[in-house]
């Protein structure tokens, strides 16, 4: 019977295990594409310059007082203001804008802007 | 006061020269540069505007101080029914649906449109070399840049071929431009004016800044282009700044100015700037106006801070540009492979070097080391300013550690031409007004004051001329 018990727990653990590299191996994966600066900047051969490292350096090593950020208003942070929001309407815009916009459609059929198929087989 | 607004106004209306051949005779100039600070002239659209202004002063109708006042515009704001290519190669044919809102209020104004102007590729530069359009070459002198981004507008005011430019400064792009070609160059209170229908670099900085000859000028473009605008919701209501700010005393001891102690000792800065500035303080100290050394951010930090931030920015606002909709389009065998192709062929080195670099400092690992860190600095900087501001009505400062460089060496050191925007940087993170002057230095004096207070710069910028 205590073989058989301990059978269960090292097949549950093998399981588990198994579980966790499969999950390990998930995530390692979608990393890799998390990770991918071509991928994530649609820029092909996306790679870090020189330049950049020794600038990102700078900030990575500073060690700012984190004490000295309280008191902060959002006009401080020059962000939006949500007091004065415009009307959440859709505003049509006229004939001469729409014939500008469609004019800068990079391809273009029936008026229609074209697109290449974004729906993966 | 001197105005080239006001004289071009006065002459128009006496009938010293006609609109017409004030247009035509800037359009001659500016076909003629060898400076190349344009991408497009727009012969047709301010000559029949200028024939409108024309007809209006024959027919005995009083103009408007801006009517018929010929002026530039960075190739970067939106113009209905004209190119706006942010001097990029992915824009190259693209035209603009709409107007930029702070052109719409020139315009309504009636100043004349005459030409779109040479830049940094969206704003991405520091000499106006980044451009597919060509290298802008500096008004003074062919042989050195012309500053940037803005480099094309500070020229064609330099020159005389613009009464006056309307520029784009996201962390210095107004101010050294305007530094290297010694005219006035302002960088307003961050959401003083609308900046609808300017193509975004980094927007949390971006400022809508006029370039002129003289002060007055500058005063009048900040007042026309100034307010709410339910299309940037960053913008807030602002008071006139008044015509006789100029005639308001400064009073010794009453009025108080700053330096950063930090920018001055730093041993990257020019000796004859240095020397230059540390002389204007002595000026200043002769005039019984108190001077105050003051410590601040190490200008590394700053210029760090600021890249970070606005690398993060423009790699956000410039995924719209994927030749999806507007723009060039390469196409590939999936969605996927067109938006890679289409950026990597279409962007210029110095622009996928600052979108990847804002990828990566958005990505895993790199946002908390980096990205929250430079905000949190860009916080710090606030907070010192305020404090600072407590205690001096004026900062002045260099707009630049050096003189302007020699073509091709921001293109081949980067990292160089990023330190370059050492001074300006910091008070575009603290979203200050801030004026290039072009006096006291050979690439002029930075005058900043506290949020909204425009109206100080300009009395003080008259009174350093004066006393100079």
């Amino acid at each position: 019977m205590l073989v058989c018990y301990k059978t269960v727990i090292v097949i549950f653990l093998l399981n588990l295990r198994a579980a966790r590299d499969s999950l390990n191996d998930h995530k390692d994966k979608a990393m890799d594409k998390i990770m991918s600066l071509e991928l994530l900047s649609s820029i092909k051969g996306a790679r870090q310059s020189d330049a950049i490292i020794e600038l990102f350096r700078v900030i990575r090593d500073a060690f700012p007082d984190e004490e000295d950020t309280g008191n902060m208003t959002q006009t401080d942070e020059g962000s939006i203001s949500f007091d004065n929001l415009r009307e959440d309407t859709v505003s049509e815009s006229d004939a001469r804008e729409k014939e500008l916009i469609a004019g800068n459609f990079p391809k273009e059929k029936n008026g229609y802007l074209v697109v290449s198929k974004a729906i993966e087989d | 006061m001197e105005s080239e607004i006001l004289e071009i106004n006065k002459s128009l209306k006496s009938g010293v020269y006609t609109c017409t051949d004030l247009i035509g005779e800037r359009i001659k100039a500016l076909e003629g540069t060898t400076c190349n600070s344009s991408n497009f002239i727009l012969n047709d659209l301010a000559l029949s505007k200028a024939k409108k202004v024309d007809d209006k002063i024959k027919e005995g109708v009083e103009i408007d101080i801006l009517e018929g006042v010929p002026f530039g515009l960075k190739d970067v704001y939106m113009l209905q029914g004209y190119p706006a290519t942010g001097s990029s190669a992915i824009l190259r044919n693209y035209i603009s649906p709409y107007t930029a809102t702070a052109i719409s209020k020139l315009i309504d104004a009636g100043a004349i449109p005459l030409v779109k102007e040479n830049c940094d590729c969206f704003g991405h530069g520091s000499s106006s070399e980044n451009t597919v359009f060509g290298p802008v070459r500096n008004a003074l002198d062919e042989k050195l840049v012309a500053g940037g981004s803005s480099g094309g507008s500070a020229v064609n005011v330099a020159k005389g071929y613009t009464s006056f430019s309307i520029g784009g400064d996201t962390g210095g792009s107004v101010r050294q431009p305007a530094g290297y070609n010694k005219v006035y160059g302002f960088k307003p209170t961050y959401g003083r004016i609308s900046r609808y229908g300017v193509m975004a670099y980094a927007s949390s900085t971006d400022c809508v800044g006029p370039i002129a000859r003289n002060l007055e000028d500058i005063r009048i473009l900040i007042n026309t282009m100034s307010g709410i605008d339910p299309r940037d919701n960053t913008t807030y209501r602002s008071a006139l700044i008044p015509g006789d700010i100029y005639s308001e005393e400064i009073s010794g001891k009453e009025f108080q100015v700053g330096y950063y102690r930090n920018f001055i000792e730093s041993e990257d800065l020019d000796k004859g700037i240095k020397a230059d500035f540390l002389r204007v303080l002595d000026v200043l100290r002769d005039r019984d106006i108190v001077v105050k050394e003051l410590d601040f951010f190490n200008p590394g930090l700053l210029v760090s801070t600021y890249y970070a931030l606005a690398m993060a920015e423009t790699a956000s606002n410039l995924a719209r540009l994927d030749g999806t909709t507007y723009g060039e389009r390469l196409t590939g065998d999936n969605i996927k492979e067109d938006r890679a192709l289409t950026r990597s062929e279409y962007f210029t080195e110095e622009t996928k070097r600052r979108i990847v670099g804002g990828t990566q400092v958005l990505s895993h690992g790199y946002s908390e080391d980096i990205y929250q860190k430079a905000r949190h600095v860009s916080h710090q900087i606030k907070n010192s300013f305020r404090r600072d501001f407590r205690n001096v009505n004026i900062i002045i400062s260099p707009v630049t550690p050096n003189l302007p460089p020699s073509p091709g060496s921001s293109l081949d050191n980067p990292l160089l031409m990023y330190l370059s925007d050492a001074y300006t940087v910091g008070f575009s993170l603290g979203g200050l007004p801030t004026l290039t002057s072009p006096v006291v230095t050979a690439t002029g004096i930075q005058i900043t004051a506290d949020k909204d207070q425009e109206h100080i710069i300009l009395k003080f910028a008259k009174f350093l001329n004066d006393i100079l």
